[in-house]
């Protein structure tokens, strides 16, 4: 009576249709007929952690939203606790994101140490925020690699109103049909869409941005209008709090530590911050996790150069400002006596070496690579006599291939243990003038060259101050001479 | 669908089929909102019973009581969520000339949506039974998942108990015609919606927001994009609605009956929201006549029937007056502008009978759409306003970006043309959905494909609700 084929004919029907639409979109989607643009730091990010790891293990990782990859520095990091660093971060992420993100990571890597920004743990609460970084979430979603992790953190990511939008770039970026139909053309005529090739050679997730700090105008806004931020409104949802305790669990299971870290925002941009630190605190002292909350560090708050020009809610940290949180991470990295990792940079792990050795940060904590095949020329000690102050030594002087693979250059590095200057100043007062043999690629003459090193902050330690400079790619002979003079 | 067809629509499995229905039902209500799942099952209730007693008592007091207490409940739902505020602030307006206010006593309760909707339904239930038109049901199972039907229970059409009631008692043999035209409908209306409604929306949205932007080409763009959103948009939704139903074998009532090509108001309302049309007929305006003397009063029971429309459509006096304006429209617009036509030979008569109509509705629905009288009137005026050299500053497009502008016209032209030819060739409606299946199923992957390529959704677009949800 009941016509059982019919409706089983139906159905396959209705199955067959359904599969011609997502095979359509399948296609659409692996032509990149509907991508947006090329791919930018977020994809960069994950396609670089991929490639990398091939080769390399993660020993550092370091998760959270903008305020991580902007205030940590993963290569300085790398060198100064000789454990490689990776900023896994994407703007504007919740904690839930940073959890399958690091589930995601830990198919590929098993890190050592997880650090974990907080600020998107108290600024953003749940993935219900309308948040304008949602495309981001989705570029991230994108360049993530296992369908089954993804699958499994779908409902977890993304209301089921964005189920579509989140794995079909087709769905997302239908309206490029009304505002970029010419995009649409190139993407149609390029065929297969491929990831840019990064300009950086070794990408550790480092996206920085901001370059000078705050001026005396954006500072007079916080004597007029008074700190941005209130601690009594931002509070840990109790979504970001399950994330967490979720993120320790993995770390027990797999065995890695984890810790907690504030970056800092500038001291006027708070008002009430012991109420926000009370509620971070609420979340992670339970946990029995570390945590290094920079916004207490005063050495660092107050120094309107390490901060973005920007009162507004989300300030982020400068270049100069990622070094300094950068420095502090290491010490407290190496200083921790709690963590025994294994550290391949202090193992001498040759390995290691070789793909750290021309990158920011290096030489403050390492010496130069002998056998390194970009070393150009070497000098090991080299004392610069002062009279009536002491004598500047100078622990290594190196000229170096550069990694600037558009315009090839040699770029020269002085390591020098602090010292006393004439007019008291620090190492920024004073800059190092090199006089060195040139020899004429053409004519095969020996001239006389002199070049001027300047004080480099950002990469610079507490035990050696690196002076640096930069010459087009041309035969170094022997060094004549050096001196420091102020400016 | 497949549990639906499979196991559950058995003639041996009726009531648990049913059962299934309302608990469906039920579920798609209270994901919206569960707490008022509990005034569609009073509703339910009260009219279950009330009709029972209708139909088994002979005493015409008695009969008559108890189709009071239905509607005085189901009245007494809608206007304690729907109408108590306005006649509140109504009243408050008049109050205030003697120096006294009653606007403490204020509800912020939330309207539930479909109330409207289903309470009509409810009702035409207990005044069928008890003017005979049909019998009480005995299955409360039945009678509950009919109130709460799924598919027509948040916006329509707005069913006869007499007409939807007894399909619920009955085993529906699957009909794969009948499922796949149901099917297609389903598509179809998907694709009205969020290809050319929320499109227009867009526009619309904006207009409406700044109606000080607004110059006679723009106004008059927003005027005609209201008029075809709303269309598009209810119409959509009934044949979503008729479509769903379709495919579970179920039957319901033809809501929309291509309105923008009505000849007089007469027509465009035989046309437009039929469902509640017929409603307003059979259970306001026929009582009305057969009332003594009523036939004497037809243009004072016309009145009274569109200020109860326009009530119906929302507790405001922009519905009010629209409401009103299309009565007077049917009762002298008719008579004076459009029965002289008729004199004028065809087409062109036909063609300015029809554009005549257009252009009344068309304006009368600037209330509608108008969140105040204050904006509706702006709209009103900027109509008339033809100091183009406002547009530098506010393109004609305002914020929609050019492709998308032109590309509505093509749609709304389209769309406007495709009901002409079915006006002219009613067959063709079944073009589409007939005929070999590979036609078919190309029909709905290019609409499908339309749907996800072309849609008006996703990011940066603000979710469009169906505009009736409202009601």
């Amino acid at each position: 009576m009941i016509q059982y084929r019919k409706i089983t004919n139906f159905f396959l029907q209705v199955a067959f249709g359904l599969s011609c639409i997502i095979a359509t979109i399948m296609w659409l989607d692996a032509r990149g007929v509907y991508d947006e643009k090329d791919a930018d730091h977020v994809e960069q990010r994950w396609e670089s952690l991929y490639n990398l790891t091939d080769s390399v293990e993660i020993d550092i990782l370091v998760l959270g939203n903008s305020h991580a990859f902007t205030s940590v520095k993963p290569k300085l990091l790398s060198a100064g606790t000789g454990m490689t660093s990776f900023v896994l971060a994407n703007n504007g992420t919740i904690l839930c994101d940073s959890y399958w993100t690091l589930r995601e990571a830990l198919d590929v890597c098993t890190p050592q140490l997880v650090l974990v920004e907080t600020t998107g743990m108290d600024m953003q609460e749940s993935k219900e925020d309308d948040s304008g970084f949602f495309v981001n979430q989705l570029r991230a979603f994108h360049a993530r690699r296992n369908w089954r992790l993804k699958l499994q953190s779908t409902p977890d990511l993304f209301n089921l109103d964005d189920w579509g939008t989140a794995w079909s770039p087709t769905v997302q970026n239908h309206h490029l049909f009304w505002t970029e139909p010419e995009r649409m053309l190139t993407n149609i005529f390029r065929g297969a869409p491929t990831l840019q090739p990064n300009i950086e050679k070794l990408f550790l997730g480092r996206y920085a941005r901001f370059g000078s700090g705050l001026t005396d105008s954006t500072l007079a806004v916080y004597e007029s209008q008074g700190p941005t931020l209130d601690g009594y409104d931002e509070g840990v949802s109790q979504e970001n709090a399950e994330y967490a305790q979720r993120i320790m669990e993995l770390a027990s299971e797999k065995g890695f530590e984890v810790a907690f870290v504030s970056t800092p925002m500038f001291e006027k941009h708070w008002k009430n911050v012991d109420q926000r630190n009370l509620a971070l605190a609420s979340v992670i002292d339970p946990l029995e996790a570390e945590w290094l909350n920079l916004q207490a560090d005063e050495s660092l708050t107050s120094r309107p150069a390490l901060f973005e020009n920007t009162t507004s809610k989300n300030q982020h940290m400068t270049i100069h400002g990622s070094s300094e949180v950068t420095h502090r991470l290491i010490r407290w990295i190496n200083e921790n006596a709690d963590w025994k990792f294994n550290r391949p940079g202090w193992n001498g792990d040759e390995m290691w070496h070789k793909l750290f050795a021309e990158q920011d940060g290096y030489l403050s904590f390492f010496p130069s690579q002998e056998n390194h095949p970009g070393t150009v020329m070497r000098v090991k000690r080299l004392n610069i006599r002062r009279k009536n102050l002491p004598t500047v030594n100078v622990a290594e002087l190196i000229f170096f291939a550069g990694s600037n693979v558009i315009r090839p250059t040699i770029d020269c590095f002085a390591k020098v243990y602090p010292t006393v200057f004439s007019n008291q100043g620090g190492p920024e007062s004073q800059s190092m003038l090199l006089e060195y043999d040139h020899v004429d690629e053409l004519s095969g003459e020996v001239n006389i060259k002199r070049l001027r090193l300047l004080f480099d902050r950002n990469t610079s330690s507490d035990s050696i101050w690196l002076y640096r400079s930069t010459v087009s790619n041309d035969l170094v002979k022997r060094i004549r001479g050096a001196q420091f003079l102020p400016g | 669908m497949l549990l639906f067809w499979y196991i559950l629509n058995h003639p041996s499995r009726i009531t648990l089929r049913n059962l299934f229905l309302l608990a469906v039902s039920y579920l798609f209500y209270g994901w919206w909102d569960w707490r008022f799942l509990t005034l569609i099952a009073a509703s339910s209730a009260i009219d279950f019973v009330a009709g029972n007693r209708i139909g088994s008592s002979t005493d015409r007091r008695k009969r008559l009581a108890w189709l009071w207490v239905s509607i005085v409940a189901n009245l007494g739902m809608l206007a304690a969520f729907k109408y108590f505020n306005f006649f509140l602030e109504s009243a408050d307006v008049l109050l205030g000339a003697l120096g006294s206010s009653v606007m403490d006593l204020r509800l912020d309760w939330i309207l539930p949506v479909g109330i409207s909707f289903y309470t009509f339904q409810t009702l035409s239930y207990s005044l069928d039974i008890h003017s005979g038109r049909m019998k009480p049901v005995k299955d409360p199972v039945a009678f509950f998942a009919f109130v709460a039907f799924f598919p027509q229970l948040v916006a329509g059409p707005i069913e006869r108990a007499r007409d939807l009631l007894p399909q619920f008692s009955k085993y529906h043999a699957f009909d794969s015609k009948a499922v796949k035209s149901g099917l297609m409908l389903v598509v179809w209306g998907i694709f009205k919606k969020v290809v050319i409604a929320d499109r227009l929306a867009l526009y619309v949205n904006d207009a409406y927001a700044n109606p000080d932007i607004l110059v006679g080409p723009s106004a008059i763009a927003a005027v005609v994009f209201f008029t075809f959103q709303l269309y598009i948009d209810f119409s959509a939704y009934s044949e979503i609605a008729i479509g769903s139903a379709r495919m579970m074998g179920f039957r319901l009532s033809t809501n929309f009956r291509r309105p923008l090509l009505a000849e007089s108001f007469k027509d465009l309302w035989a046309r437009w929201h039929i469902s509640l049309t017929t409603w307003f007929r059979d259970y306001v305006f026929r009582p009305l006549r057969n009332l003594p003397g009523g036939r004497n009063r037809r243009a004072l029971n016309v009145l009274i029937v569109f200020f109860l429309t326009g009530l119906w459509h929302g507790a405001d006096w922009t519905f009010i007056i629209w409401g009103l304006l299309n009565g007077l429209y049917l009762l002298f617009f008719d008579t004076l502008v459009i029965g002289p036509m008729r004199k004028i030979p065809e087409p062109l008569s036909r063609i300015l009978r029809t554009s005549f109509t257009t252009v009344f509705m068309y304006t009368a629905l600037i209330l509608f759409r108008a969140p105040d009288m204050a904006i509706a009137q702006d709209v009103f005026l900027a109509l008339f306003d033809w100091d183009l050299t406002q547009l530098d500053a506010n393109p004609v497009r305002l914020g929609m970006v050019e492709r998308e502008w032109r590309m509505s016209w093509i749609l709304l032209v389209g769309l406007f043309s495709l009901e002409i030819l079915v006006e002219a060739k009613p067959k063709l409606e079944a073009f589409f959905s007939g005929g070999i299946g590979l036609k078919r199923w190309m029909v709905t992957w290019l609409l499908a494909m339309a749907i996800i390529l072309l849609g008006s959704y996703g990011l940066n677009v603000l979710d469009q609700e169906f505009i009736y949800f409202q009601f």
